[in-house]
C-alpha cells in the first residue's frame, strides 16, 4: 500500500499545500535537563523533499532536537514551529498543525529498534500491525507477506526471504527494512523522515548503497533529516546542512559550495589552524589561558621524568585486532597518556585488549622487564604485571553490587589478605578503609554495600579497587561515564594526584574533558589507526576533536613513535 | 540503583545503633533457624509423646542426610552461577554404578567407592565440558546430560533393583553410628564444614561468589571464572555421587528409580539456605538447616497421621515464608510490583537513547 504510492514520481510533491516556503520551521527551541540547557534557542528550517543534514559533535544537542521534533521531549515554553507555512505545536505525537493532524514524522535510530530474532515480516507488523480474521485473531500469513513485500520494494529490498530472521540478514538489508517499516501507512506521502547515523553499523561498502536509497527516497519527494558525526556522508547524500555547537546553531547552509574545513570551522567555532600541526591553538578567553599554563606545566613535568626515568613504564607494539590496525606507544613514568577517538574507532576496545579482557590477534606488551604477547594476554596475567583496569560499564564489569565497598575492592588481590590458607576479613577491611579514606568514599564504611552509593562514590570505589593492584599502570576506559560534575572533579583531581606520584595512566575517553584535564599526551585514533598526537599545551578540545573527525586534514602520520 | 537512594541515607546511621550481636543473631539472618525452633514447640505441643523421643531426632538427621548431601552439593555451582539439574540423575547413576561393581566384579569394598567416585567426578566433567566448554546454558545443558545419565542408569540396571553382592561391609557404610549417629549424617557434617571453610574463609571461595554475582567483574578482577564454573560442576557431582553411594548402603540396593526425587527438595533447600546466615549468598549452614526445617515439618506431620498431602502444603508455605522475610524486603517487592506496570516520567534518563522500540513515539496512535 504504501510503497506504491510511494513510487510516485518525484516532480509532484503529493497533497502539497502551499508552494513555495519551507515544510518545516521550528524557531527558539529550547530545553534544560536538571538545569543543564542543552538546547539553547536552536531553529531550524527543511524544504519540501530534501535531505537535511544536522551535525554536530556529542553533547551538541543533535539528540535532544530530534526527540522534540518526534514529541519525545517538549521544549521549553517559547518555542514555535510551522508546517506548510501553518503555526504548529509540539505535541506527544510531534509537531501538529492547529487545524490539522500531527506531522507524520517517522524515525530510524542507530540500532534500527529491529527485534534479531523476528523475521521482516513481524519486524514490520510491530509498525503495521497484523492484518487477520478478528474473529479467532488468526493472522493472515499470506497477505501479511504480500504487505511487508511491497513494503521492502519500496526501499529497494527485493528477493528477500522475508521469513528469516532479522539478525541473520545482511547489515544494509536490516537498515532497508528499518526503512520501509518507517515508511508503513506514509498515506499523501508528506512527512518527515529523521535517519540518526544509519551508517554508523554498515560496512564501507554498503553506505554507498545506503546513499543511493535515500537519494531515491528524495526523489520521490521525501524529506529527510539525516544525522550525522561523519562530515565526508553529509557531502555525499545532504543538500544542506544544520551545524550545532554547544546547543546553539553554529550555521545553515546550502552543501553545494561548502568546504570540508568550512564545515569542521562550523563545528569547531572559530577559522583555527590546521589541526595535528604544532601551531598552538589562539587562546581565547580567560579558561584557555589557564588550561595552557597548566598544559605546559605539565609537559614540563613529562620532559622532567622523560630526561630523568628514561625507560618507559610500559611500551606497545604493533597492536591489531579486529577494529585497532597496528597501534604502537610507549608509556613514560608519572605519564598520563590519553587515547581519544569516536565511537567505532577502535578506542573503547584498545584497553580491554591491553588486559586480555579481549582477545588481540597480534602485538606484544612490555611492562618493566617482561614482555608478554598480546594475543595470550589475561586479566590474571595483567594484574601480576601491575596493571589495573578501569572499565567502562560500572555495574556491568566493575563492581558487585550486592557485596561491601571493602570486598569489591580486595576483590583482585583477594590472596594477599590470605595466611595459612584463611582468609583474614580485617586485613580486607582494614586494606578497604585505607582506600575509602584517602579517596573520601562516602559513607567512609568499607562494610557499606556497593550499590547503596552514589555514582560518584561507585566510581570512587572502582578506582580504588584498580589503584590497588596498579604497581606500574593505571588504564582507565571512560573514567567519568555516568557521574556527575562534582564527582567528575573528584575523578579528575584523584588521577592528576596519582600522576603526580609516579603512576603512569592511560586513559581511554570519548569524553574529550576527561583527556583534557588528565593527560600529559593525546593520541586521536580514527578507524583503528593512530592519526595525530598532542602535548602539552596542543591538548585542547577543539584540537582532538579536529583531529578525530577530520582524519583527511589530520593527515596520515601512521603510527605515532616519537619516544 | 536510584531506587534505593533513601536507604543510601538512613543505613549508615541505623546501622551503628543496632549491636552486633543482635545484627549476628537478628531475624533476618537467621529466620530459618527461629522457624525451625518454632516447628519443634508446635510439634511438642502437638504430639508430645511421639515427638520428644531420641528416636524423632537421629529419625530426622538419618532421613535427610542424603538430602542434605544433594542440596549442599548444589551449594557450590550455584554460588559459582550455574545450575546443575542432573544432580538427581548423578545420584541415581552413581548408585547403581556402585551397586553394579559390587555383584559383578571382585574389587573390595573400598576400590569399588573409590571407582565410584570416580565415576561421579567424570559425569561432572561432562557437566563441564558441555556448560563450560561447549557454552551451552546450564540450565538445559544440565538437563542434557541429566537425560543422558537417565539411559546410563536403565542401561546398566535393565530398569531392575540391583541386589547381588552387597557384603555386609559395604551396608555398614549406612549403618555404623557413634552416639546414634549414623555416617551418612557425619558424611554430610564434613562436607557442610569442608564447603563452609572454602567458601566463606578462603581466596578461592570468595572467587566462587564473585563468579556467581557477576561474572565480567570477577573476570577482569583475574578470577578464572571458566575453571571455577567447571570445577564448581565436578564438585557437585562428585558430592551426588558420595550421597548416592551412602543411599544404596542405606537401603541396600540399586534402585534405578531414585534420583529425580532429590531434584527438587534439594534446590529448595539450597535457594531457602541462601537467605541465610550470609547476606543472600548461597552458603552451607544455611542449605543443611534449611534441609532439616524441611526434614522436621514432614517427620513432625507423619508422627500426627496427618493426611498424605499435607507435608507438601507446609513445605511450600514454609518456603514461600522463609524466602519472602529472607530475601526480598517489602520494599523491594513493591518496587517489583510497580515495575509490571507501565511508568510515565522515564523519558528524562537518557537522552541519548532511542526510544523503547526504536521508533518515533507518535506512530502508536497513528497507524490501524
Amino acid at each position: 500500500m504504501a510503497g506504491t504510492e510511494l513510487g510516485m514520481p518525484a516532480a509532484q510533491p503529493p497533497a502539497a499545500a502551499k508552494r513555495g516556503g519551507p515544510f518545516i520551521v521550528l524557531r527558539d527551541v529550547s530545553k534544560s535537563f536538571d538545569g543543564n540547557l542543552v538546547l539553547r534557542g536552536v531553529g531550524l528550517s527543511l524544504e519540501r523533499g530534501e535531505v537535511h543534514a544536522l551535525l554536530g559533535a556529542n553533547g551538541s544537542g543533535k539528540s535532544t532536537l530530534i526527540k522534540i521534533i518526534t514529541g519525545y521531549h517538549a521544549p521549553e515554553p517559547g518555542a514555535a514551529a510551522w508546517v506548510n507555512g501553518r503555526a504548529a505545536s509540539f505535541t506527544r505525537h510531534g509537531l501538529s498543525p492547529v487545524d490539522g493532524p500531527p506531522l507524520l514524522t517517522r524515525a530510524v535510530h542507530q540500532d534500527l529498534g529491529l527485534i534479531g530474532r523476528f523475521s521482516a515480516v513481524d519486524n514490520t507488523a510491530m509498525v503495521t500491525g497484523y492484518t487477520g480474521s478478528r474473529v479467532l485473531g488468526k493472522i493472515s500469513w499470506r497477505r501479511q507477506v504480500s504487505r511487508t513485500r511491497e513494503l521492502l520494494a519500496s526501499t529497494g529490498l527485493e528477493n528477500l526471504d522475508v521469513h528469516k530472521p532479522v539478525d541473520e540478514c545482511e547489515p544494509l538489508q536490516r537498515t532497508q527494512i528499518a526503512l520501509a517499516r518507517a515508511l508503513a501507512g506514509w498515506d499523501g506521502g508528506e512527512g518527515l523522515l529523521i535517519l540518526d547515523e544509519p551508517t554508523a553499523s554498515l560496512p564501507d561498502d554498503q553506505v554507498q548503497r545506503l546513499f543511493a536509497i535515500i537519494s531515491s527516497l528524495r526523489s520521490r519527494g521525501i524529506t529527510i533529516l539525516y544525522v550525522s558525526h561523519r562530515l565526508s556522508e553529509v557531502f555525499a547524500v545532504a543538500d544542506r546542512v544544520t551545524v550545532l555547537r554547544g546547543g546553539l546553531v553554529a550555521g545553515s547552509r546550502p552543501v553545494a559550495g561548502l568546504t570540508r574545513q568550512g564545515v569542521v570551522d562550523l563545528m569547531m567555532g572559530s577559522a583555527a589552524p590546521v589541526p595535528g600541526a604544532a601551531s598552538i591553538a589562539p587562546a581565547a578567553g580567560e579558561a584557555r589561558a589557564t588550561g595552557e599554563a597548566r598544559a605546559t606545566g605539565e609537559a614540563r613535568i613529562a620532559a622532567e621524568a622523560r630526561a630523568a626515568g628514561g625507560r618507559p613504564v610500559m611500551e606497545v607494539t604493533g597492536l591489531w585486532s579486529a577494529k585497532l590496525c597496528g597501534i604502537s606507544f610507549a608509556l613514560g613514568p608519572g605519564e598520563a597518556l590519553g587515547f581519544a577517538g569516536l565511537v567505532g574507532s577502535g578506542l573503547q576496545e584498545l584497553p580491554y585488549l591491553l588486559v586480555g579482557a579481549h582477545q588481540a590477534s597480534s602485538g606484544q606488551i612490555r611492562v618493566g622487564r617482561t614482555t608478554a604477547a598480546l594475543r595470550t594476554m589475561t586479566p590474571l596475567r595483567a594484574i601480576s604485571l601491575g596493571i589495573g583496569l578501569v572499565p567502562g560499564d560500572r555495574m556491568r564489569e566493575g563492581l558487585l553490587g550486592t557485596r561491601s565497598v571493602a570486598e569489591n575492592i580486595g576483590l583482585p588481590q583477594l590472596r594477599r589478605f590470605q595466611r595459612r590458607g584463611l582468609l583474614r576479613r580485617q586485613d580486607e577491611r582494614a586494606f578497604g578503609q585505607r582506600w575509602v579514606d584517602d579517596l573520601h568514599v562516602t559513607p567512609a564504611d568499607p562494610g557499606h554495600e556497593v550499590r547503596l552509593l552514589s555514582g560518584g562514590n561507585q566510581q570512587k570505589v572502582l578506582l580504588a579497587k584498580w589503584l590497588g593492584v596498579s604497581s606500574a599502570v593505571l588504564i582507565a576506559a571512560e573514567p567519568t561515564a555516568g557521574v556527575d560534575v562534582h564527582a567528575k572533579e573528584l575523578i579528575y583531581a584523584e588521577l592528576v594526584r596519582q600522576r603526580e606520584r609516579g603512576l603512569s595512566l592511560l586513559v581511554c575517553s570519548t569524553d574529550l574533558t576527561d583527556l583534557v584535564r588528565t593527560c600529559t599526551r593525546v593520541i586521536a585514533l580514527s578507524d583503528g589507526v593512530a592519526v595525530a598526537e598532542f602535548e602539552g599545551a596542543e591538548i585542547s578540545e577543539d584540537n582532538i576533536l579536529r583531529a578525530v573527525l577530520h582524519r583527511d586534514a589530520a593527515g596520515q602520520e601512521g603510527d605515532s613513535e616519537d619516544d | 540503583m536510584t531506587e534505593l537512594s533513601d536507604r543510601t541515607v538512613a543505613a549508615p546511621a541505623r546501622r551503628r545503633e543496632v549491636p552486633e550481636w543482635l545484627r549476628v543473631l537478628g531475624f533476618r539472618r537467621l529466620s530459618i533457624v527461629y522457624v525451625e525452633i518454632l516447628a519443634v514447640i508446635i510439634f511438642l505441643l502437638w504430639v508430645p509423646k511421639t515427638f520428644a523421643a531420641t528416636a524423632t531426632v537421629t529419625g530426622i538427621l538419618d532421613q535427610n542426610a542424603i538430602t542434605g548431601l544433594v542440596a549442599l552439593a548444589l551449594v557450590v555451582p550455584l554460588a559459582a552461577g550455574v545450575f546443575d539439574l542432573s544432580i538427581g540423575f548423578a545420584l541415581g547413576a552413581t548408585s547403581i554404578f556402585c551397586v553394579w561393581l559390587l555383584g559383578n566384579t571382585s574389587f573390595g569394598v573400598p576400590a569399588v567407592v573409590a571407582l565410584s567416585v570416580l565415576f561421579a567426578a567424570c559425569i561432572g566433567c561432562v557437566n563441564g565440558f558441555v556448560v563450560v566448554t561447549l557454552r551451552i546454558d546450564s540450565f538445559i545443558g544440565t538437563l542434557a546430560t541429566g537425560s543422558l545419565l537417565q539411559s546410563a542408569i536403565l542401561i546398566i540396571s535393565g530398569d531392575q533393583d540391583l541386589t547381588t553382592g552387597i557384603t555386609r561391609s559395604f551396608l555398614r557404610l549406612g549403618t555404623s553410628s557413634a552416639a546414634h549417629i549414623t555416617v551418612p549424617v557425619f558424611v554430610m557434617l564434613a562436607v557442610t564444614l569442608a564447603m563452609w571453610y572454602v567458601l566463606n574463609h578462603t581466596a578461592l571461595g570468595r572467587h566462587v561468589h564473585a563468579t556467581g554475582l557477576s561474572e565480567v567483574p570477577a573476570r577482569l578482577a583475574g578470577v578464572r571464572t571458566d575453571r571455577i564454573r567447571f570445577c564448581s560442576l565436578v564438585i557437585s557431582a562428585t558430592v551426588a555421587g558420595i550421597a548416592g553411594i551412602l543411599l544404596a548402603a542405606v537401603v541396600s540396593a540399586g534402585d534405578p528409580s531414585v534420583g529425580p526425587s532429590y531434584l527438587i527438595p534439594a534446590f529448595a533447600a539450597a535457594f531457602l539456605g541462601a537467605t541465610q546466615f550470609r547476606d543472600r549468598l548461597f552458603n552451607a549452614w544455611g542449605t543443611v538447616f534449611a534441609v532439616w526445617l524441611l526434614g522436621t515439618i514432614i517427620s513432625g506431620l507423619a508422627l500426627t497421621n496427618a493426611p498424605l498431602w499435607m507435608p507438601y502444603v507446609f513445605q511450600g508455605v514454609v518456603l514461600i515464608i522463609a524466602l519472602s522475610l529472607g530475601s526480598w524486603r517489602g520494599r523491594s517487592i513493591r518496587l517489583r510490583w510497580r515495575r509490571l506496570r507501565p511508568q510515565p516520567g522515564l523519558d528524562d534518563i537518557d537522552a541519548e537513547a532511542p526510544g523503547p522500540d526504536g521508533l518515533a513515539p507518535n506512530q502508536a496512535g497513528r497507524l490501524k
